[in-house]
């Protein structure tokens, strides 16, 4: 493909709305017994604004495809385009630009900072991007997750459910064109976690009517969180074997 | 500069959280020690001077055999110098029955140039900044003695008859050591005036000693030599260095030593604070790098962290470096000179290049190493590993460790060796320290379960056990070698001087009186030296040349060319010397015809280029002897006993003019003694080194002092290093234990495993502290300080215990919490 092309490509898919595609996706990684294949000829399209669940059983690639997709890993084989552009085309700091733009995380163990306190969690991001009213927009979104008296507070002083909470707010607070959730119920109990997942698909929602829609990628091996999607990416031994519209509402 | 803004609030974060405790407050202990020692080390330069110049006289001295002319002394009045003059002599005293010869000074109304002359009258004791009335004398009580004086007799000096009104105590150029005898009667220059004492055959020693401000020093260095009578020449106070300067400069090392310990200790603190912070931030870089963070600027916040970290820890540091200093020179106070050096902006300036400087060499390895941290790690539950380069690691921190040494001490080739000499010992602590670990190993079926387990656990990981024992050994050795020595300053130095020491030396026996001296001596029953012959002769030839020529530039003002040398004779290598090269008579030495073999001291062979075999001409009372180096030798100076430069064989000189030196100790019926021996034998003279003995003592003890403050220090930083290691450790042990007490093992099993791992490691840390602590002492009390090892078993059974008692509570306090925490609760704030 000329460049030229691929810019006409580029726009096209901007237009189509058209996230993220997949052509014939793989990733090895080099052993001394030989290559083991975590991912194996995946093809798919992500459109701007849906809701997608990566479902499958550990040691699926689940993980594995979420990072690949959030360009914090480069495939081994086949090609990776985010809105037209080809991922392994960029490099790491390229990437990193395009996360620091687009990108939310939410991760099953949290990833707070331990020696920051509840507020300053959610103000890093906002900092990092030097946000002048960081402070309000942080405050604002602790409250929205139900965390303001709480703000103070740094993460070992809360329970998982709250910790999860602050790192929703966190990922949230950049109002991020794409949010990837990494197992975001896999540490907590039945209720935290149908708490947590109200409270993602409840704010996900409200981005969506005061903004463009927001895309929200979930790794999950929990087939209900899974079918709150409107599309599920069934995944098993590194293959793609299901692709299913839930009928879900956004 | 947005970034800068950020990092400050991130580094602000991060010292609110404690995340930075340990590293910070390594970094300030570092940078006061640093302070501490610069400025204290510059005051006590500036003590050293100042002593020296007291000693001397003044900052500078012109000597010469008649008064300065009235030309030279407007032109010191114009460039706004204060002089004094005084003048040198010896005459005989006279007061009824009793004659003696004796030394005057006489003083100009300035006397004196520096310091206090201390004098007892009728009414008592006092100090003076001020010399005698004319008609007056001042007698030292030895004099008053043996010429049977008391307050307000008249005195005949000479042709003159003074009045004795005090007994001179102390003057301020005093303790000049054996070099200048002090002056046994003090009188004003006025009286002496149309005096016959002053005439043209006197042999007197004119002295013009002036002060001013360093920079007109300086140019009166450069330009009064052209202005000086070829009788006269300038001496800078430096020359003749006191015996009691010496002791001063020697305690300074022993401070600047202690001091550069403890700097390296908070330094190796800091290097461990920084490998454990850079483990604990790899999440976090992980986590900015996953939020779309470049490398480049990842790395950049961190190292503007750093850079606040180091301006806080430095502005700190230096701040509290200044105020110690204070306290220490509060205890050192008498040493030292009275004005404070000006308050100067300076000092933490170079606090804050310092923290930057360790923290450069330290942390910026780890950091950089950090910057590379996959955003991948943030998705894996396991500690993301950092992989940093080990060259970059060590070179840095070996750049930084040799910058420091060479920036404290001035040396780099002392830091290159002191470097290398810690390296050796780490060695040498693992390799033994291994060795008694598979000792221990051996025996471990017989020793009860908690030591049992405690032992296995420090066997389980070999390379950690060695790195934990060696650094805690050095720590533990560093603490231990100041403490002795502080501790044995005094008592080393009171250790090397005989029972009895010869207190009192005799001069100008005649060779006809020796006989009836030394039986005068034997009457008494006192110790004594042997009678060393003294002949007076002036270096006039080096190999044939004008022994000026001869020497190194820096050599040519040296004393031993400019004033006659006191030469003798001896059989036997005299005590305390030491034949370093070439061979002592009873050995075969074999010079041409003519020419005498010498011995000459090491420190005059090294400054003026001399070798064994070299010809040296001496002028003996107007007749030439020829000489040829046979011997060069070691003496000790600080023994108190005679020494000489040069030393001939038997008999070759008898012939030519000479006296008897001893020395020997005081009787306690000291008055009897006195009027006795100055009966008997009038043109003796005795000079008392009492007073300089008590004065040396006295700046011993005060440095003594000085050393347990600065231990204080080395022990802070010794303890923070212990700190710092035990903290790297901690989140493996506290999972460990929250495992284990998942598996069921009780608390007091726990703690048990933990004590008796600690109180081994300890114990080991200890043994190996007092063995190599203990060896090293014995080179460097020998080597650095002059002083004799003496062996001190509290520092060899002190060690083990306190090392194994400290790191036991240590590791209690730092694991305490855990301990008592609900596993499942630990487990969850740990991950």
């Amino acid at each position: 493909m000329t460049s030229d092309s691929s810019h006409s490509t580029a726009i096209k898919d901007r237009l189509s709305q058209k996230l993220l595609e997949a052509k014939s996706l793989g990733y090895k990684v080099a052993q001394q017994t030989g290559d083991l294949t975590i991912l194996r000829d995946l093809n798919f399209q992500i459109q701007r604004g849906e809701t997608l669940a990566l479902l499958g059983p550990s040691g699926a690639g689940k993980s594995t495809l979420l990072a690949l997709l959030a360009g914090l890993d480069t495939p081994t084989e086949g090609e990776l385009l985010w809105s037209g552009q080809n991922f392994s085309s960029l490099g790491e700091d390229e990437r990193a630009a395009v996360r620091a733009r687009e990108v939310g995380f939410i991760f099953q163990s949290f990833q707070l900072l331990p020696e920051l306190t509840a507020l300053e969690n959610v103000l890093l991001p906002l900092e990092l991007r030097g946000d002048k009213d960081a402070e309000e927009q942080a405050l604002l979104w602790l409250e929205k997750v139900g965390l303001s008296p709480r703000a103070s507070h740094h993460p070992s002083q809360l329970s998982g459910g709250e910790q999860q909470r602050v790192a929703i707010a966190r990922a949230f607070a950049t109002r991020p064109a794409v949010l990837f959730a990494d197992e975001p119920t896999g540490n907590l109990d039945a209720e935290n976690g149908h708490k947590i997942a109200d409270l993602l698909f409840s704010l996900n929602q409200d981005q969506g009517s005061s903004d463009q829609q927001m895309t929200l990628i979930l790794v999950t091996h929990d087939q209900q969180l899974a079918s709150r999607c409107q599309r599920i990416l069934r995944l098993d031994a590194g293959q793609l074997f299901a692709d299913e519209q839930t009928g879900a509402a956004q | 500069m947005k970034d800068l803004r950020l990092a400050a609030r991130l580094a602000w974060r991060g010292v609110k959280a404690g995340e930075y405790r340990v590293l910070l407050i390594a970094l300030m202990l570092a940078v006061a020690c640093a302070t501490l020692l610069g400025v204290v080390g510059d005051r006590m330069q500036g003590a050293l001077d100042h002593e020296a110049a007291r000693i001397s006289g003044g900052d500078l001295v012109v000597s010469g055999r008649q008064a300065a002319d009235q030309e030279l002394l407007d032109y010191l009045d114009a460039q706004g110098l204060q002089w004094s003059q005084r003048v040198s002599l010896t005459s005989m005293a006279s007061l009824d029955e009793a004659m003696l010869l004796i030394s005057i000074t006489a003083v100009d109304s300035q006397y004196p140039l520096l310091g206090q002359v201390r004098i007892e009258t009728a009414t008592g004791e006092t100090h003076l900044a001020e010399p005698p009335l004319e008609g007056e004398v001042w007698l030292e009580p030895g004099l008053a003695l043996r010429l049977d004086a008391s307050l307000g007799d008249q005195i005949e000096v000479g042709d003159l008859e003074l009045k004795f009104t005090a007994y001179l105590l102390e003057t301020p150029d005093q303790s000049g050591g054996f070099a200048s005898f002090s002056p046994r009667a003090l009188v004003h220059l006025n009286s002496l005036e149309g005096s016959a004492l002053l005439g043209p055959l006197s042999r007197a020693r004119w002295n013009l000693g002036m002060t001013a401000t360093s920079q007109v020093l300086d140019q009166m260095r450069s330009e009064l030599p052209d202005r000086l009578e070829s009788h006269q020449r300038l001496r800078d106070m430096q020359e003749d260095r006191p015996g009691v300067a010496r002791a001063l400069d020697e305690g300074r090392r022993y401070l600047s030593m202690a001091g550069l310990v403890a700097v390296l200790l908070a330094s190796l603190a800091v290097a461990l604070a920084s490998q454990r912070q850079a483990k604990r931030q790899a999440k976090e870089v992980a986590l900015l790098r996953c939020l779309g963070q470049s490398r480049a600027r990842v790395r950049n916040l961190f190292l503007l962290q750093l850079f606040w970290l180091g301006l806080a820890a430095g502005l700190v540091g230096g701040l509290l470096g200044y105020a110690a200093h204070l306290g220490l020179v509060e205890l050192l106070a008498p040493l030292l000179p009275l004005t404070l050096p000006p308050p100067s902006v300076w000092p933490l300036v170079a606090a804050v290049a310092l923290a930057l400087w360790l923290l450069m060499g330290f942390s910026l390895a780890p950091l950089l190493s950090l910057a590379r941290v996959s955003p991948l790690a943030v998705l894996q539950s396991r500690p993301w590993k950092l992989s940093g380069s080990a060259a970059l690691t060590y070179g840095l921190a070996g750049i930084a460790t040799l910058g420091l040494g060479y920036w404290l001490s001035g040396d780099l080739l002392l830091t290159l060796w002191t470097l290398a000499g810690l390296m050796l010992i780490g060695l040498a602590v693992a390799g033994l320290g291994w060795l008694l670990l598979k000792l221990l190993m051996t025996r471990l079926q017989q020793l009860p379960w908690r030591w049992r387990q405690g032992l296995r656990r420090l066997g389980r990981n070999p390379g950690e056990t060695l790195l934990q024992l060696s650094t805690f050994t050095l720590a533990f050795m560093a603490v231990l070698l100041v403490a002795r020595g502080g501790d044995q300053l005094v008592g080393d130095w009171q250790a090397q001087l005989p029972e009895q020491r010869p207190s009192q030396f005799a001069v100008d026996i005649q060779p006809h009186e020796r006989e009836d001296f030394v039986a005068l001596l034997e009457t008494w029953e006192l110790e004594h030296s042997q009678l060393y012959p003294i002949l007076r002769g002036r270096l006039t030839q080096i190999n044939g040349e004008d022994a000026e020529s001869q020497v190194p530039a820096a050599s040519r003002n040296d004393n031993t060319l400019r004033r006659e040398l006191n030469l003798t004779w001896s059989e036997q290598l005299p005590e305390g010397n030491r034949v370093e090269s070439g061979h002592w008579w009873q050995d075969e030495v074999v010079v041409p015809e003519g020419v005498l073999p010498i011995s000459v001291e090491s420190g005059m062979a090294l400054r003026l280029g001399l070798d064994l075999g070299d010809r040296l001409s001496f002028n003996l009372a107007g007749s030439r002897v020829e000489t040829e180096i046979a011997s060069v030798r070691d003496v000790n100076w600080e023994s108190f006993n005679p020494n000489f430069y040069v030393i001939f064989p038997p008999q070759v000189l008898e012939n030519h003019p000479h006296t008897f030196l001893a020395s020997f100790a005081m009787p306690e019926d000291e008055g009897s003694f006195m009027r006795a021996i100055s009966r008997q034998f009038p043109g003796v003279a005795f000079l008392d080194v009492r007073a300089i003995l008590a004065q040396a003592e006295g700046i011993l003890r005060q440095l003594s002092l000085g050393v347990q403050y600065l231990l204080g220090f080395v022990l802070l930083a010794g303890l923070l290093v212990t700190w710092a290691l035990m903290m790297a450790s901690l989140d493996a042990r506290q999972r460990e234990q929250a495992l284990l007490k998942v598996m069921g093992a009780q608390r007091a099993k726990l703690a048990g495993r933990q004590l008796a791992e600690f109180l081994m490691l300890g114990g080991l840390a200890g043994i190996l502290a007092a063995l190599l602590g203990e060896l090293l002492y014995s080179l460097l009390s020998r080597q650095l300080f002059n002083l004799l090892w003496e062996p001190a078993p509290l520092f060899w059974l002190l060690p083990p215990l306190a090392g194994g008692v400290l790191l036991a509570a240590f590791a209690h306090l730092a694991l305490r919490s855990s301990l008592n925490e609900a596993p499942h609760r630990l487990l969850r704030r740990l991950s």
